[in-house]
């Protein structure tokens, strides 16, 4: 069969670039239905790691760490001690690439004028910088310096519902260790911007600061951490439960459900839509070789007259299709690439302005050609052709010689 | 003439047509059923979420929805509200009183809001009375009652029965301060009320916090959320003639309708893959057709037909297949999207996240109108638009090289 397919091939060659428009145009759809598989498979994914980042990036982090029954109970009495020699190992270890302590407590916070419910976070701020965005949309004032900052920074939002002002005094009101209510007085030192639900909730102090507050000396009650890009978030979570079993450490989904149902729902999806894109582009394929087969009815049944056996124009069509499939979806990926080249650095979605932020992607989506992935949809894009295309290649098979050669 | 012309060609070539209405048929019909998906989740998820506490929209004073605080108040609620109720569309209008408080129960103590609500209305639009887990709802004729989330009460430790101190500013300034027994605890299923909502009678929390005659806000109910947004241009002019503002669903709701809308763009996304990639693959083979026929249409030319003729002739086969794929897409896809309106698709492993949606665990899709033609016709729409350059290639032919064309 090897031998037979070297001499069949450069006649399978020669054979696509007899008729250059016919083999042009099914390139061209081959090449064009590749690469809007690979191209919008690529913006669609980063368009959900985008959204997703986003809504991850503003404080939650992709996986967290707590006292068993804090989640269930976000009090003060949920606390635990600052990381053990062993969980600092696992946190400083290269798979994950940021971790940030926390104390989060429910509190009340009173200005003057109006008193509101709120999270009260005293944060690490050279930690939390690289876990959360806010730190970073500081719209007046300053950020935090240091765990020992005795300022406060509030959401903008909330700083117009409480009818407060950048530099103005607020209390903040929380229960203590001892369950005795604990009230502070801060200076407002900056207002961040963000979603409304997130400037309406989160007030940040420093971490010594908070402790202090509610008594609890080197105490925390939350550490948020990402995983190494390289990381499985899965395996990275597994691991530090097995090396702290007495903590509470769960990934991103259970603190955003919103959001991980709205990426399910966006892998579906993805999936769906690929086999509908993977089915049209077989239908396609189909149809061109159809046609090209049907139009050469004559020479098959020439060749045949000749001698050739039908295996051989059997494997010779299969391999034309072969060689045409597999130069098409070549040609997509290398479309891909040329489309994607100039967004290597990120797809400003600037000119979208308002529209993409409010449709909760980031400014800047950065599409990522993975090759493994691009190579397994080719693969199945090249066998798809190489299957469909038996149907016309059979019916060539099938041609009577003799009825064949009479035909126009 | 022509069409019936058209109409011959396209079975001259049965397999290739066949496909062709498959691959037409087929992504139709994967749009009809995707668009009624959203649909039918989206409405489940909204009419869900604002049936648990929201009201399916909400008569608030100027400015409350940025400074909710009490000195925005609704002066003689009961007018309005039964002004509301006789409305075509709108079953229930309870009025509330918002406020915050600390509660304490011992040496434990959080800060939740306290709603004030007339039980008799606020059970008709509000789900909380029926997902009473321990206990009872509150009653008309009860004084000093009230009904707390799940986790809050765990968070207070208290149960049915106990007292809870409430601690917070009323209207005029002063101090309010209660004492209330706990008659039901609910779960709701969303953390957030769970965690953070005490309800207690309407005429208590009028005299607790210096409320005389006032109301905070009216939640409004219906059958349905279709037929309060019917009632919206209604609601409006009864809310302007008091100096109230209506918000409708998406205003209570901010977070869901971003989500939606998010939602709804990233499929159009989807969607507009779909349609594209298969007017290219359908018009790539009739153009190759085309090509292929240009000695058959060259005889035409040299029997007198004009090449604007073919060219429309050409124009009306794609007409065609698209017309009767999209029926055929828009047949099977309304068939498959009623069958699983009857049966609903389980999304295994999902339910507990779905619950936080208002969402059962199973999910309806909702054939409409809008969501059986909208795919359909796009997709006619570009094609046909599409088939204008096979159509300006047959125009331009030339019947002395077109005869001669191999």
């Amino acid at each position: 069969v090897i031998d037979q397919a070297a001499l069949l091939l450069p006649l399978a060659w020669r054979n696509l670039w007899r008729n250059p428009r016919r083999t042009g145009i099914t390139l061209a759809v081959i090449a064009i239905g590749m690469w809007s598989i690979l191209v919008f498979s690529i913006v669609l994914k980063a368009w959900a790691v985008s959204s997703r980042d986003t809504s991850l990036r503003q404080l939650t982090g992709e996986g967290q760490i707590h006292a068993v029954g804090y989640v269930d109970d976000p009090n003060v009495i949920h606390r635990m001690k600052w990381p053990s020699a062993k969980l600092n190992l696992a946190l400083n270890s290269p798979n994950v690439a940021a971790w940030a302590p926390r104390v989060r407590v429910p509190a009340v916070i009173q200005s003057e004028y109006r008193t509101r419910a709120i999270t009260f976070l005293g944060v690490a701020p050279p930690r939390e910088r690289a876990i959360s965005d806010l730190p970073s949309q500081i719209g007046v004032g300053r950020y935090l310096r240091d765990a020992q900052d005795n300022g406060i920074v509030i959401g903008r939002d909330l700083a117009l519902r409480l009818k407060t002002r950048m530099g103005k005094r607020i209390i903040v009101m929380a229960q203590a260790a001892d369950g005795h209510l604990a009230e502070a007085s801060f200076q407002i030192v900056g207002l961040f911007d963000a979603t409304r639900p997130a400037e309406d909730e989160y007030a940040f102090t420093g971490l010594s600061t908070a402790q202090s507050l509610l008594g609890i000396r080197g105490d925390i009650s939350e550490i948020s951490f990402n995983p190494a890009p390289d990381e499985p978030l899965d395996r990275l979570v597994a691991g530090l439960r097995a090396s702290v079993p007495s903590l509470d450490i769960e990934p991103w989904t259970l603190f955003s459900p919103l959001a991980y149902t709205m990426e399910s729902f966006s892998q579906s999806y993805i999936a769906i839509w690929l086999m509908v894109m993977f089915t049209l582009m077989a239908i396609g394929i189909v149809n061109t070789q159809l046609m090209a087969v049907f139009e050469r009815t004559r020479e098959f049944g020439l060749l045949q007259a000749l001698g050739m056996r039908p295996g051989l124009i059997l494997l010779q069509v299969t391999l034309e299709s072969a060689l045409l499939v597999g130069f098409g979806v070549v040609a997509g990926v290398v479309l891909t690439l040329a489309t994607l080249a100039p967004f290597r650095n990120g797809l400003d979605l600037g000119f979208l302005a308002a529209g993409a932020e409010m449709y909760g992607a980031g400014r800047v989506l950065y599409p990522r050609f993975d090759g493994l992935d691009a190579a397994r949809s080719c693969l199945i894009i090249w066998l798809l052709g190489i299957v469909a295309s038996f149907w016309p290649a059979r019916s060539a098979f099938r041609s009577d010689p003799v009825a064949a050669m009479g035909q126009l | 003439m022509l069409a019936a012309l058209a109409w011959r060609n396209l079975w001259r070539r049965p397999q290739r047509t066949l496909l062709s209405l498959l691959s037409i048929a087929l992504v139709s019909a994967i749009l009809v059923f995707m668009l009624s998906f959203q649909i039918g989740v989206y409405a489940t998820m909204k009419e869900n979420t604002l049936r648990i506490f929201d009201g399916f929209a909400q008569f608030q004073p100027w400015g409350y929805a940025d400074d909710p605080s009490l000195d925005r108040s609704i002066v003689h609620p009961l007018s309005i509200v039964r002004d509301a109720e006789s409305l075509w569309g709108v079953t229930a209008a309870a009025p509330r009183i918002n406020s915050f408080a600390i509660l304490a129960n011992g040496d434990r103590s959080y800060g939740a809001a306290v709603i004030g609500v007339d039980a008799a209305r606020e059970s008709k639009l509000s789900s909380i009375a029926a997902t009473i887990e321990d206990g009872r709802y509150l009653r008309p004729s009860d004084e000093n009652t009230a009904v707390l989330g799940d986790t809050l009460a765990r968070n207070l430790k208290i149960g049915v029965g106990n007292r809870v101190t409430l601690l917070g500013t009323a209207r005029d300034g002063s101090v309010a301060a209660d004492v209330l027994s706990v008659a039901g605890i609910y779960h709701s299923g969303v953390p957030e009320l769970d965690r953070s909502i005490l309800e207690m009678p309407f005429r208590r929390a009028q005299s607790t916090f210096a409320m005389n005659d006032r109301a905070s806000t009216i939640a409004l109910g219906g059958p349905s959320l279709a037929s309060v947004n019917d009632a919206l241009p209604e609601l409006t002019a009864l809310g302007t003639q008091r100096g109230l503002i209506v918000l409708d669903w998406g205003n209570l709701e901010p977070a869901m309708r971003d989500a939606i809308a998010l939602k709804y763009a990233t499929s159009l996304l989807f969607y507009l893959t779909l349609v594209v990639v298969v007017a290219f693959i359908i018009l790539n083979t009739l153009l190759m057709s085309v090509l292929e026929r240009t000695r058959e249409f060259g005889m035409l030319l040299a029997l007198g037909m004009r090449p604007g003729a073919i060219g429309r002739m050409v124009w009306l086969e794609l007409l065609a297949l698209a017309l009767v794929g999209c029926a055929i897409g828009l047949g099977i896809g309304s068939a498959v999207t009623v069958w699983f309106e009857r049966s609903g698709i389980e999304f295994a492993g999902m339910g507990k996240l779905l619950a936080q949606f208002g969402l059962p665990p199973r999910l309806y899709p909702a054939l409409t109108f809008f969501s059986a033609f909208m795919g359909p016709s796009a997709l006619l729409l570009s094609v046909c638009l599409g088939g204008i350059v096979p159509y300006l290639r047959v125009a331009r032919l030339q019947p002395s090289l077109a005869a001669r064309a191999p």
